[in-house]
């Protein structure tokens, strides 16, 4: 579970050394590259092909286990069972002409294959999504990302709009976010110790259990934030006041460099897409290249 | 010398309808330059007294003045300016999330500029031993670097008065050692800095300035150590103990044997009944 969000991997590749607000920046462009209609599902998945290439490329040099990426799946499989039941099942669109059958029952009931290929492509954004914000959060400190939270803010400061109570509350997050794991695995422990069991049992069963978690997680969490916010007062914050910073992001040739490749392949993608809506004719990009038909 | 801490008839109570008083009617005042341990039972109100004169909780009735400031709303700037308080559970006051944000985080609400914090960062994480761990997240330090971490954090803002609300209990006695010297170069620095550490160690209340012990809320006595923990009855009829060196002390003077009132540590005493 603690690696759903990444935790800060202990490298210093030239990933880690990047601004945070570059790397902000390119993880939405890459997610909104995944998100873009690029027509019939042979352009699709290979659009999402090469993404998930370009993905790669950037995990290995900053040296990302790939197997860090299926704990994050873990959670996803029932998801993912469930979409192909109901993409299976229920057919897209009145108009079935277009479509290709998979399996045609004797009372005319048909599955095609289109349903296979939308879950599949549903799993695929889903899961390059999930490595692309792993990639942030393992390179990137909590504390670097709500720096860059604060500068893409800006623009809301001159509205007088407090954004460094956004920022502070957000770093405060995410701060304790591996206190809070460490806290419900004591707990669990402790409720175990006194007979509670999570693993076995209808849902139902679990349901009960797992309140048996979240309650004295929800208290600690208040006595928490209380302790937290003594802290706090005590070393003098005032959400208001003035503050200086002690950590200055600078935009290096570096940063400038990848950010001139980011929007390289947002153009490659962006090319794409409005080839496969706009294009008269050729319809999937191999038919472009090769001059092969696909679905 | 002038007064770090006056406090004058404190009052205050969590829950004004239950009745019960969490602190009732204490009085005292620390001079500047002393080294102040505050001992009593858990639930003796310790922390509470902490925080009230810190502001962070608000007195029901009663006066406190740090540094000659009164402890009110309207002074809320001036104090937090005056007095800090290291709390004991070093995992809800790491604010920052590597050690250097979090040092950095009370001189950011200072507004200090950003090369002083640099150098107040590096002096101070090295005087408590955490200069190698400048970039470490919370997750990956144990109690005790965290709590040196928060101790470093007040420290580094240079404040009058310093409360340790049982600061050190996390730390192995070696650490203990380590943090007590650090107090004591600073104060060597400074005499004006004003120490008041909270603690269960009766060992250090012997060899500070001034003790004051609270019991259920109440001021239960205050003075030098000497005179507090002479009266060996009256601490042990609320559960506490007196110093081991005092009770060797007193065993010697049953035997007839009398050892100098300065004397406070083993080794001192180890020495002088050598030297005799």
């Amino acid at each position: 579970m603690s690696n759903v969000f990444g935790k800060l991997t202990p490298y210093n590749t030239i990933i880690h050394r990047l601004d945070p607000r570059l790397k902000f920046f390119a993880l939405i462009a890459l997610m909104v590259m995944c998100f873009l209609p690029y027509g019939n599902y042979t352009n699709r998945f290979i659009v999402l092909g090469v993404l998930a290439l370009i993905i790669i490329v950037i995990m290995a040099i900053a040296k990302i286990r790939i197997s860090s990426i299926f704990s994050s799946l873990k959670s996803l499989w029932f998801m993912m069972i469930f979409l192909l039941i109901i993409f299976l099942f229920v057919q897209q669109g009145v108009d079935t002409s277009s479509l290709h059958p998979m399996i045609v029952f004797p009372n005319g009931y048909t599955i095609y294959w289109e349903g296979l290929f939308q879950t599949l492509h549903v799993f695929l954004r889903l899961v390059l999504m999930i490595c692309l914000t792993l990639i942030l959060t393992s390179t990137t400190a909590p504390m670097d990302i709500t720096y860059a939270l604060d500068w893409y803010l800006y623009p809301l400061k001159l509205v007088k709009f407090p954004t460094q109570i956004i920022t502070m509350i957000i770093s405060l997050a995410l701060r304790f976010i591996p206190t809070l794991l460490d806290e419900s695995q004591k707990i669990m422990k402790a409720q175990k110790s006194r007979g509670v069991d999570y693993n076995r049992g209808f849902l139902a069963k679990k349901i009960k259990s797992v309140t048996t978690l979240i309650v004295p997680l929800l208290v600690s969490c208040f006595s928490r934030s209380v302790e937290l916010s003594l802290a706090m007062d005590a070393r003098g914050y005032d959400p208001y006041g003035k503050r200086t910073s002690y950590k200055v992001l600078r935009f290096k040739l570096r940063d400038a460099i990848s950010l001139l490749i980011v929007l390289l392949i947002m153009a490659l993608f962006i090319t794409a897409c409005a080839y496969s809506s706009f294009y008269p004719g050729a319809d999937n990009i191999l038919n472009l290249l090769f001059g092969i038909g696909a679905f | 010398m002038s007064l770090a801490i006056e406090v004058k008839n404190l009052n205050f109570s969590y829950d004004s309808e239950e009745g019960v008083q969490t602190i009732k009617n204490v009085s005292f005042s620390i001079e500047k330059g002393q080294y102040v341990s505050l001992i009593g039972h858990n639930g003796s109100g310790k922390s509470t007294l902490a925080k009230l004169l810190a502001y962070l909780l608000e007195p029901a009735s009663g006066e406190i003045y740090v540094d000659g400031i009164r402890v009110n709303e309207k002074n809320i700037r001036e104090i937090r300016q005056t007095i800090g308080v290291v709390f004991q559970n070093p995992d809800n006051q790491f604010i920052g999330s590597t050690v250097e944000g979090d040092i950095a985080f009370g001189l950011e609400n200072r507004a200090v500029p950003r090369e002083k914090m640099i150098e107040l960062v590096k002096k101070y994480s090295r005087l408590v031993g955490m200069d190698k761990f400048l970039n470490k997240s919370p997750d990956e330090l144990s109690g005790g670097q965290k709590q040196r971490v928060a101790i470093a954090g007040i420290l580094a803002l240079g404040l009058k008065i310093i409360i340790f609300d049982e600061a050190t209990s996390m730390l192995d006695p070696e650490g203990v050692e380590d943090i007590k010297k650090l107090i004591f170069e600073m104060k060597k620095e400074d005499p004006e800095l004003t120490f008041v550490s909270i603690t269960h160690d009766i060992e250090e209340a012997y060899l500070s300035d001034k003790v004051i012990i609270l019991n259920s809320g109440e001021k239960y006595m205050e003075g030098v150590p000497e005179d507090v923990f002479a009266d060996e009855d009256k601490i042990k009829s609320i559960g506490l103990d007196i110093p081991f060196v005092l009770q060797v002390k007193n065993a010697l003077k049953k035997k007839g044997i009398e050892t100098p009132k300065n004397i406070r540590t083993i080794e001192e005493l180890s020495n002088y009944l050598c030297g005799k």
